[in-house]
C-alpha cells in the first residue's frame, strides 16, 4: 500500500521529464550549442528528473539521474560537460544526503554507533584511506547510498528539496560564470599589451572587454581558425566594442608571435591531468607560444573539468565533414575519391604548454586543477 | 660611375675607384665592381664594406622613413594607393589597396619608359598570376632579354660601352614599376644584381648586336644553370632521400619540393604524401592536383589539423622563397608552423633550396622582413562590411621566417648542406657572381 502511486500521475511526470530529456537529445545531437548552454540544459533537464520523482528514496534518485545522464553522455561522447554536469548533480545528491543523515545521526545516537558517524563525515571531504576503505567492504555510508532498508526512513523529507535547491544553485553558478572569470580581468591585462586569441570564445570576449570598459588601451589580434572562420565574427565584436582588433590567417600566427606579450584562449573541456580539449589548431599556437616564451592561459569555468585522463590527440576528437575543405562540383582534386581529407574537430593541448587556467574559482597552475576534483565529483561516479 | 667602368674596363690602370656614389643601385654595383677589379688582391674587408654600401643586402626602402620616402617619391613610376588600414606592425613595408587599373597609374615622364612586356608582368605579378619564386624569376629574366633584344641603338652609339649605360638607365624605371606592382622576393633581387653586374661587365668596345646576343645567352644561361638545372639536381637529391613505406608532409606549393615527389613517384618510391594547406590562397589545392594525376597518395588537411596527423609522418618536405646568411628559412606564411610542430615531434625537415635563393641578408623574425598582401582576401560573410569598423584590421601576410633550429638539413643543386652552410656558399660560389 505504501508503494502505490497512481498510475496517470506517474505517467504525466515522466512524459515531462522525457520530452525534456529528448529536447536536449536532439540538442546534443546537432551539435548546435556552447558548452555553457548545454551544461544549464542537463541542468535543468535532470532538475526536471528530480522534480519529477515520487518519494523520497535516494538511492533510486541516484539511479534514475545516472540512467537520464548515461544517456545523454552517450548522445554527444564528446561533449563532456553533459557528463560532467551529471557527476556534480550526483555528487549534490551524495553530498545532501551525506549532510542530512549526518544530522539525523547525531540525533539517533542510542540507534547506531558513533563511528558509522566519523567514516560519512570524512567521505564527505578529503579522500582518504578510510573512504577507500568502507567502499569497498560496502560498509553502510551516506555517500555510497548504503543498504535501501533504512535509507527511506533515515531520510527526512527535506532531502528533495534540498537537492532541489542545490542544483538551482549550479544553474545560477554556471550562468555567472563569465562574471566571475572577467572580474580577474583586470589583474592580467595591462596597458598596450598585444593579446593573441583563436577563434571564437564568450569567455575570453567578456574576459577582454571587460579590460576595455574599465578604460585600459590595449590590442587583440584574433586568429580566424578556419574552416568555420570563427573568429571573424569575435573579431568584429570585439572591434564594436572599442578594441583594436587585427584578424590573421591560421598561418601567421607563428609569424606575429614575435609581437604577442599573451595568449588568452577559452576550451571546450579541462581534463583530469591539467590538460583541454580545445579547438582544432590551438596545440599549434600553445607550441609556438612557448617557442617564443609567450603565456598560455585559458579562461573556463569551472562546470568544464572532466574527471578523465586523455591518451592521446584522437581520444577525444571527431572528425567533422571534409565538405567545408572541399568545392565539390569543381575540379577540386581533394574532391576525389582516393584522396583523404581530414577536417578535425579539437585538439589536445598537454598541461605544460598551459601557463595558467583563470576560473570562476580563481587562477590555478595546471598541476593544481586533479586537486579540484575532489570538490566537484565523488568517485563513485566516475564511471556512470 | 660612368668613368670608373671604362677604367675597370681597360684593363686596370691609373683612377683609383670613386667613392660609392650617391645615386641608384646600378652605378654603386658598377663602382663596386670596379673598385674590386682595380685591387687584384680582392682585400676582403674592402669588398665587403664596398658590398654592404653598394647594397648587397639589397637597398631596401623602409616605409616609414619620411625623408627616404619622400626622396623615392620623385622616382616614383607608379602612383599607388596607400593602405586605408595600415597594421602598425609593418609600417616599415608598402601595405597599398589594390588598384582597379595600375597601368593607369603609371607617371608621365621622358624617362618613365616601361617595355610592353614588363608592364603585363608588373601586371600579372600584382593579381598574382604569376606566383612562386623560381616562375617570377624566370619570367622576369625572359622579359628582361626581350628589352635588350628590342633595344635599338642610336647613331654613332654603338659600341658596348653605350649598351652599357643605356641599359643602366632603361632597367632602372623597369625595375622600380615591379617593386611597385608587387614586391620583389629574395631570388628576383638577386638575379636582378646579377643582371646588373653583367651589364656592367660588357666589354666597351665590343659589337653592340654581338653585345646584346651575349647578355642574352648569359640570361638563358643563368635561367638553366640556376633554375632549371637545379632543379632537375635537386628532385635527384631529394627523390633519393625517400625510402618505401614513407609519409612526407609538405605544405602549399613549392616548385622544388613538388620536383622532388615527381621525382620519387617516378622512381617507384611507394610513399604517401600529406598535402598541408591555408587560406587564403590555398596554393596546396594545386599541388595536391599535380600529385593526384600521377597516382600520389595523397591526404589533405588545413594547418589547423597539424597536430592531428603528426604522429605518422617520417619526413616534411619545405620548399623557400630564400634563405638568409643566419641560416633562417623566408618562405610561404605557415612554413614556420610546420617546421616547428616537425621539430616538436622530432621528424626530420628538409628545405629545397636553390642557391640562387641565398641572401647574405641577417634577419630575426618574421617582422623584419616580409610582403603585405590584400587584405580583402581573408574577407568572408561576416567580414564583408570590416572597413565600416573603426577598429577592425585584417592582415594577409605572404611570407614567414622559420628559425634555423627547425630545419635539418637544405637541399640544393651543390648537395645536402645543414642550414649554417648558407654564407658558406654564398662566400665560395658568389664571390665571383659578376665575373
Amino acid at each position: 500500500r505504501g508503494q502505490y502511486r497512481p498510475s496517470h500521475q506517474k505517467i504525466l511526470s515522466m512524459a515531462e521529464y522525457h520530452q525534456k530529456i529528448d529536447q536536449l537529445l536532439v540538442k546534443l545531437k546537432r551539435r548546435s550549442t556552447l558548452s555553457k548552454d548545454l551544461a544549464i540544459l542537463t541542468a535543468e533537464a535532470l532538475l526536471k528528473v528530480v522534480t519529477g520523482l515520487k518519494g523520497n528514496n535516494p538511492h533510486k534518485m541516484i539511479e534514475e539521474i545516472r540512467t537520464i545522464g548515461r544517456k545523454l553522455a552517450e548522445a554527444a561522447p564528446s561533449e563532456l560537460v553533459v557528463g560532467n554536469i551529471v557527476r556534480r548533480i550526483l555528487f549534490i545528491v551524495r553530498e545532501e544526503l551525506a549532510n542530512l543523515q549526518q544530522g539525523s545521526k547525531v540525533e539517533v545516537t542510542s540507534h547506531k554507533d558513533d563511528d558509522q558517524a566519523a567514516p560519512s563525515m570524512l567521505l564527505r571531504s578529503v579522500p582518504s584511506l578510510a573512504n577507500i576503505l568502507a567502499q569497498d567492504i560496502g560498509q553502510p555510508d551516506g555517500a555510497s547510498g548504503g543498504a535501501g532498508s533504512d535509507n527511506v526512513d533515515s531520510v527526512p523529507s527535506n532531502f528533495k528539496q534540498a537537492v532541489i535547491v542545490q542544483i538551482r544553485e549550479l544553474v545560477d553558478e554556471i550562468e555567472g560564470i563569465r562574471e566571475q572569470i572577467a572580474d580577474q580581468a583586470m589583474e592580467h591585462i595591462h596597458a598596450n599589451e598585444v593579446i593573441l586569441t583563436c577563434g571564437q570564445s564568450s569567455t575570453v570576449e567578456y574576459f577582454l572587454r571587460e579590460v576595455a570598459k574599465r578604460g585600459r588601451k590595449f590590442e587583440v589580434v584574433v586568429s580566424e581558425c578556419a574552416p568555420d572562420l570563427e573568429g571573424h565574427a569575435m573579431a568584429l565584436r570585439l572591434a564594436k566594442a572599442g578594441i583594436s582588433a587585427t584578424v590573421i590567417t591560421d598561418a601567421a600566427i607563428f609569424a606575429i608571435m614575435a609581437r604577442v606579450n599573451k595568449v588568452f584562449v577559452g576550451c571546450s573541456a579541462v581534463l583530469a591531468n591539467g590538460g583541454i580539449i580545445a579547438t582544432t589548431g590551438l596545440q599549434t599556437v600553445a607550441l609556438a607560444a612557448r617557442h617564443h616564451s609567450v603565456p598560455f592561459v585559458v579562461c573556463t569555468g569551472m562546470y568544464k573539468l572532466a574527471p578523465v585522463f586523455p591518451h592521446d590527440q584522437y581520444s577525444f576528437n571527431e572528425l567533422k565533414s571534409p565538405a567545408q575543405l572541399v568545392t565539390l562540383g569543381s575540379d577540386d582534386a581533394a574532391a576525389s575519391r582516393e584522396v583523404r581529407v581530414l577536417n578535425p574537430s579539437s585538439d589536445y593541448i598537454p598541461p605544460e604548454l598551459v601557463s595558467l587556467f583563470i576560473t570562476n574559482a580563481g587562477g590555478h597552475n595546471p598541476s593544481y586543477i586533479y586537486r579540484l576534483l575532489a570538490e566537484y565529483y565523488s568517485m563513485a561516479d566516475r564511471n556512470l | 660611375a660612368q668613368g670608373a667602368v671604362r677604367g675597370g674596363g681597360g684593363g686596370g690602370g691609373g683612377g683609383s675607384a670613386p667613392a660609392a656614389p650617391k645615386s641608384g643601385g646600378a652605378g654603386a654595383v658598377a663602382a663596386a665592381v670596379a673598385a674590386a677589379v682595380n685591387k687584384p688582391s680582392g682585400d676582403a674587408k674592402e669588398l665587403a664594406k664596398e658590398g654592404i654600401k653598394s647594397g648587397s643586402a639589397g637597398i631596401r626602402l623602409h616605409y616609414d622613413d619620411p625623408k627616404a620616402m619622400a626622396k623615392a617619391k620623385k622616382h616614383q613610376v607608379v602612383q599607388r594607393t596607400e593602405g586605408q588600414r595600415k597594421v602598425a606592425w609593418f609600417s616599415h613595408l608598402p601595405q597599398y589597396e589594390r588598384e582597379a587599373s595600375l597601368s593607369s597609374q603609371l607617371a608621365q615622364r621622358a624617362d618613365n619608359d616601361i617595355h610592353p612586356e614588363v608592364l603585363k608582368l608588373g601586371l600579372k605579378f600584382a593579381d598574382w598570376l604569376i606566383v612562386g619564386g623560381n616562375r617570377r624569376t624566370v619570367a622576369m629574366l625572359e622579359a628582361f632579354a626581350q628589352v635588350v633584344r628590342d633595344y635599338m641603338p642610336a647613331k654613332d652609339h654603338d659600341t658596348g660601352a653605350d649598351l652599357t649605360r643605356h641599359l643602366d638607365a632603361r632597367f632602372k624605371p623597369m625595375i622600380s614599376y615591379l617593386v611597385a606592382c608587387r614586391p620583389l622576393s629574395v631570388g628576383m633581387g638577386n638575379a636582378i644584381r646579377w643582371l646588373k653586374a653583367k651589364i656592367a661587365h660588357i666589354p666597351p668596345t665590343q659589337n653592340i648586336q654581338e653585345a646584346k646576343d651575349g647578355l642574352c645567352a648569359h640570361m638563358e644561361g643563368y635561367i638553366y644553370e640556376h633554375i632549371d638545372l637545379a632543379d632537375r639536381i635537386i628532385s635527384g637529391h631529394g627523390a633519393s632521400k625517400l625510402r618505401d613505406d614513407d609519409v612526407v608532409l609538405v605544405y602549399a606549393r613549392s616548385s622544388a619540393v613538388e620536383s622532388v615527389l615527381l621525382r620519387a613517384q617516378a622512381d617507384g618510391t611507394r610513399f604517401r604524401v600529406i598535402v598541408v594547406d591555408s587560406r587564403p590562397k590555398l596554393e596546396g589545392k594545386q599541388l595536391l592536383k599535380r600529385l593526384h594525376a600521377v597516382g600520389v597518395d595523397c591526404t589533405y588537411i588545413m594547418i589547423n589539423a597539424l597536430s592531428y596527423v603528426m604522429k605518422e609522418v617520417t619526413k616534411v618536405f619545405l620548399g623557400a622563397s630564400g634563405m638568409l646568411s643566419n641560416g633562417h628559412v623566408i618562405s610561404r606564411v605557415g612554413t614556420a608552423t610546420v617546421a616547428m610542430m616537425a621539430h616538436t615531434s622530432k621528424v626530420p625537415v628538409l628545405v629545397c633550396c636553390e642557391t640562387y635563393k641565398f641572401s647574405e641578408k641577417v634577419l630575426l623574425d618574421s617582422i623584419c622582413t616580409n610582403e603585405l598582401g590584400d587584405p580583402d582576401e581573408l574577407q568572408s560573410r561576416e567580414l564583408s562590411e570590416w572597413r565600416d569598423v573603426a577598429d577592425m584590421k585584417l592582415l594577409n601576410l605572404v611570407y614567414d621566417l622559420t628559425p634555423i633550429d627547425f630545419v635539418t638539413l637544405v637541399i640544393t643543386e651543390l648537395g645536402n648542406l645543414p642550414p649554417t652552410s648558407v654564407p658558406v656558399v654564398i662566400r665560395e660560389y658568389r664571390k665571383e657572381v659578376t665575373l
